[in-house]
C-alpha cells in the first residue's frame, strides 16, 4: 500500500466489499491520514451522483426500483405483468430463436419426462377419432409404469373428459382444422412407439412433439367434416379408449412459467392482443392460456402438432359468438 | 409448477430490463434482448444464473451496437425518449434534458467502466461483477472509481446547471 490509500479501496470500503479482516489497517490509516478523509469523502460524493444520475434514466414505468436485493423474487404481479408485455415482443423473438434449430437440452427434456404418468398418454387420444391399436397401448403402459404414481390410477373408471369442450364455444380455422385431420390420421402410424424403447429411459424421446410426416393429399377434406370430425373426437366418449379417458380425466392442469410455455411450444405462443392473461397452463401436452371473463375463463390451447402449432380458443357457455369471432382476430401468430 | 427457468424469470427479468433500459435507453430494445438472453437459458440452463444472464445480455447490446454502426445506423433516443406523464410540459422538457445529459455521460464512458456502473446499480457484488465482465475481482474497485468519477465529471461538464451531488 502506498502512503495513501487507492482510490479503488476507498470505493471498496463505501461499498461494503472490504473483508472485516483487511479493515483495521484502512481504519488505522484513515484515522492518522486526514487527506484520505477527505478522498473517502470525495469519494462518497461521486458514488451516490453516480447512482443518482443512473437512476434517473429509468422511466416512469420502468421495472420498479433499482435497489432490489439478489435473491428476492419478483412475485407473480410481475410475472402476470410480464405476460402483458409479452404479447408484444415474444413471438418474434422466440420463433426466431428457435428458428435457427436450436434443441431442447437433454436435461430439460429429462426432467419433463418424469413429470406425471397420466399427462402424456393423456392427449394421445384427443385428436384421434380412433382407439389406439393394441400395440400401441401395449407400448405405452411399460413407460407409464417406471414413472412415479403422482397421479389418479390410470384404471379408474367412469371419468369424464374435464371441461374441455363440452357446452364450450370453439372457434378453429379451416387451415387449423386441416392440420389436426392430418395428424389424426397419420398419428397411428407413425406415432407408434418402438417396444425396445417404450420404457422410462424413453421418456424424454416422448417429451418432443412427434416428428410426424404430413399428408398434404389428406387435407382436401372439407373443413367442416373435419370440425365435426374434432368435436366427436373430443366429446365422444365411445371413440377413446377408457383408460387414457381416465388418464385424461385425472390430469389436472399446471401452472407454467412464460419461459416454460415457451419452450412447449417450441418457441412459438400465441397470445390475444390486447388482453392480460391471468396464467397459462399445461395439460399434457396441450399448453393453454388463461384469460379471466366475467362469466369464466376464456382458454387459447395450443399444441405443438406436426411440428406446427395447432389452436383454438374456448370460451364458457354462452359466451356471445360474434364476440369470441372478434377475439380471435386478435390472436397474435 | 414452474421449474427452474421459471424462477430465473421471476427473480431476474425485472432487473435484467431496468439494466438494459438503462443501457440501451429504449425500453422495446430492452425487452428484445431480454427474452432472447431467457430463450438462451431455456436451452442451455446457466449454472451461475445471474451473472450469465447479464453477460449474454451485454454481449448482444454490444453485438447490436456494432451492427448498428456497419449499418452507418445510430439510435439518437435521448430526446425521444423524454418520459410522458403527470409532469407539466416544463418539468418534462427538464427531465428529458436532465436523461440526455446522463446518456450522454454514461456513453462516453468505456464500455467496461459503463458496464460496472449498471452492474453495481442493480446490485451486483464485486465479484458477480468480476464474473459477468471477465475481470478480475481485484480491478473491479478501481474500475468503479473511475467509472463513477467519469460519469460525473462528464455529466458536470455537459450540463453544469444540474448539481448532481446536492
Amino acid at each position: 500500500m502506498t502512503s495513501h490509500l487507492e482510490e479503488g479501496i476507498l470505493h471498496e470500503l463505501l461499498d461494503g466489499e472490504i473483508p472485516s479482516s483487511e479493515l483495521p489497517p484502512i481504519e488505522g490509516h484513515l484515522a492518522s491520514c486526514a487527506e484520505c478523509r477527505a478522498r473517502l469523502e470525495d469519494a462518497r460524493g461521486f458514488q451516490a451522483a453516480s447512482d443518482r444520475l443512473i437512476e434517473e434514466l429509468d422511466q416512469p414505468d420502468a421495472p420498479a426500483p433499482s435497489r432490489q436485493r439478489p435473491g428476492v423474487s419478483a412475485g407473480r404481479s410481475d410475472w402476470k405483468r410480464n405476460l402483458a408485455w409479452a404479447a408484444t415482443v415474444v413471438i418474434a423473438v422466440g420463433a426466431g430463436y428457435y428458428g435457427r434449430g436450436s434443441t431442447v437440452p437433454a436435461s430439460i427434456q429429462e426432467a419433463e419426462a418424469v413429470q406425471p404418468a397420466v399427462e402424456k398418454p393423456a392427449t394421445v387420444p384427443l385428436g384421434s377419432p380412433v382407439a389406439p391399436t393394441p400395440a400401441v397401448a401395449a407400448a405405452r403402459q411399460p413407460a407409464r409404469a417406471n414413472q412415479p404414481a403422482t397421479g389418479a390410477a390410470p384404471g379408474a373408471g367412469g371419468a369424464v373428459l374435464p371441461e374441455k369442450q363440452s357446452g364450450r364455444n370453439e372457434l378453429k380455422s379451416a387451415d387449423q382444422l386441416a392440420v389436426r385431420a392430418d395428424a389424426e390420421e397419420t398419428r397411428p402410424k407413425t406415432a407408434l412407439p418402438v417396444p425396445g424403447v417404450a420404457n422410462a429411459a424413453a421418456g424424454a424421446a416422448a417429451a418432443t412433439p412427434p416428428a410426424e410426416p404430413s399428408a398434404p393429399a389428406q387435407r382436401s377434406v372439407a373443413p367442416r367434416e373435419n370440425q365435426a370430425r374434432f368435436r366427436e373426437s373430443i366429446g365422444t366418449t365411445g371413440l377413446v379408449s377408457g383408460a387414457a379417458l381416465a388418464a385424461k380425466a385425472a390430469a389436472a392442469p399446471d401452472t407454467i412459467s412464460f419461459p416454460e410455455a415457451l419452450r412447449r411450444l417450441n418457441g412459438t405462443l400465441r397470445l390475444i392482443e390486447g388482453m392480460v392473461p391471468d396464467r397459462i397452463e399445461a395439460l399434457g401436452q396441450e399448453t393453454r392460456v388463461v384469460y379471466p371473463l366475467s362469466s369464466g375463463e376464456l382458454y387459447l390451447t395450443q399444441q405443438l402438432i406436426n411440428g406446427r402449432i395447432e389452436y383454438r380458443l374456448t370460451a364458457p357457455a354462452g359466451f356471445p359468438a360474434d364476440s369470441l369471432q372478434r377475439l380471435r382476430l386478435r390472436i397474435r401468430d | 409448477m414452474t421449474g427452474p427457468i421459471g424462477d430465473l424469470f421471476a427473480e431476474y427479468h425485472g432487473s435484467l430490463v431496468r439494466m438494459l433500459m438503462r443501457r440501451t435507453g429504449d425500453r422495446d430494445r430492452a425487452e428484445d434482448i431480454a427474452q432472447e438472453v431467457f430463450a438462451r437459458a431455456v436451452a442451455a440452463p446457466p449454472r451461475n444464473p445471474r451473472p450469465w444472464l447479464f453477460a449474454v445480455a451485454l454481449n448482444l447490446v454490444r453485438e447490436e451496437g456494432r451492427r448498428s454502426v456497419r449499418q452507418g445506423r445510430r439510435l439518437v433516443l435521448y430526446k425521444a425518449e423524454q418520459p410522458e406523464g403527470f409532469e407539466g410540459p416544463d418539468e418534462a422538457m427538464d427531465r428529458g434534458d436532465r436523461i440526455a445529459g446522463v446518456r450522454a455521460a454514461l456513453d462516453g464512458l468505456t464500455e467496461r467502466d459503463r458496464e460496472a456502473l449498471l452492474l453495481k446499480a442493480e446490485g451486483f457484488s464485486y465479484e458477480d461483477i468480476a464474473a459477468t465482465l471477465g475481470l478480475a475481482r481485484g480491478a473491479i474497485g478501481t474500475t468503479l472509481a473511475r467509472a463513477r468519477r467519469r460519469l460525473v465529471e462528464a455529466y458536470r461538464a455537459g450540463e453544469g446547471h444540474h448539481d448532481v451531488a446536492s
